[in-house]
């Protein structure tokens, strides 16, 4: 019964360590793409007319109708 | 100064200054790089998780302590972030991650397949400490820091890998 050092040593003949060491390509233009596309935040002003607009159809469900005639 | 590297662009890098990012990224990312693909095994799969390791950096560069090492905390974002690759793909969320840099020079090539595939039946944190700690021999400290985990941890992890590693191969009928 081999031990279990012996036995990982029998393991690396069979799946020896890796060997790559650096990337293909450059990688910093897909990260910095990556960075650049992130979603631009909400302002306060769009946050209080959002909640204006949400606030005015819930007390006044017919203005959907107008809002969607207007849009 | 920890790991060679001006203190004030990791200020700056903390600061969201894209230049310091993008000079911390050129010097840190081949470390990066050789330590993601000894958990991953794959060139492709290692791309990816270098660029979400270095991106989770950059969101959370204002929990960065600039006294402390830089190639430490990115190691252990790496870390993090190929466990959620493996598990991602152990769901079948993500492409399969298949053992492609496992090329045999002495064994046979199905028993080299077989071990492959015996590894990939581990939990992602069990795969990831096995294949540091067996395949890759790095030392046990240093898998730990990346773990943020006591090396005691690191011990029994390797312990329970090679437990149910032998019962997977025995069981596809693979000895030595």
């Amino acid at each position: 019964m081999m031990t279990d050092e012996q036995w990982h040593a029998w393991l690396r003949t069979a799946v020896p360590a890796t060997s790559a060491d650096a990337p293909i390509r450059d990688l910093w233009p897909d990260l910095a793409r990556r960075g650049n596309r992130r979603s631009i935040p909400w302002s306060p002003i769009d946050i209080a007319l959002a909640a204006g607009l949400a606030i005015v159809l819930l007390a006044f469900p017919r203005m959907v109708l107008a809002l969607a005639y207007h849009l | 100064m920890a790991d060679g590297v001006d203190e004030g662009l990791l200020d700056r890098f903390v600061q969201g200054d894209e230049g310091a990012f993008e000079a911390l990224f050129r010097q840190f990312h081949g470390d990066t790089y050789r330590w993601i693909v000894r958990m991953v095994r794959d060139r492709a799969a290692a791309d990816d998780v270098l660029i979400e390791a270095f991106w989770r950096a950059y969101r959370g560069r204002a929990r960065f302590d600039p006294t402390r090492s830089f190639g430490a905390w990115m190691r252990r974002i790496a870390t993090n972030a190929a466990i959620d690759h493996l598990k991602a793909a152990s769901r079948g969320s993500w492409k399969p991650v298949e053992d492609t840099l496992a090329a045999p020079p002495v064994a046979d090539r199905a028993v080299a397949e077989g071990i492959a595939r015996a590894f990939r039946v581990l939990p992602s944190p069990l795969l990831v400490v096995a294949r540091l700690a067996i395949l890759e021999e790095q030392p046990y400290a240093d898998i730990a820091d990346a773990l943020d985990l006591p090396v005691g941890t690191i011990k029994s992890r390797v312990f329970r890998a090679t437990r149910l590693l032998r019962a997977e191969l025995a069981r596809l009928g693979i000895e030595p």
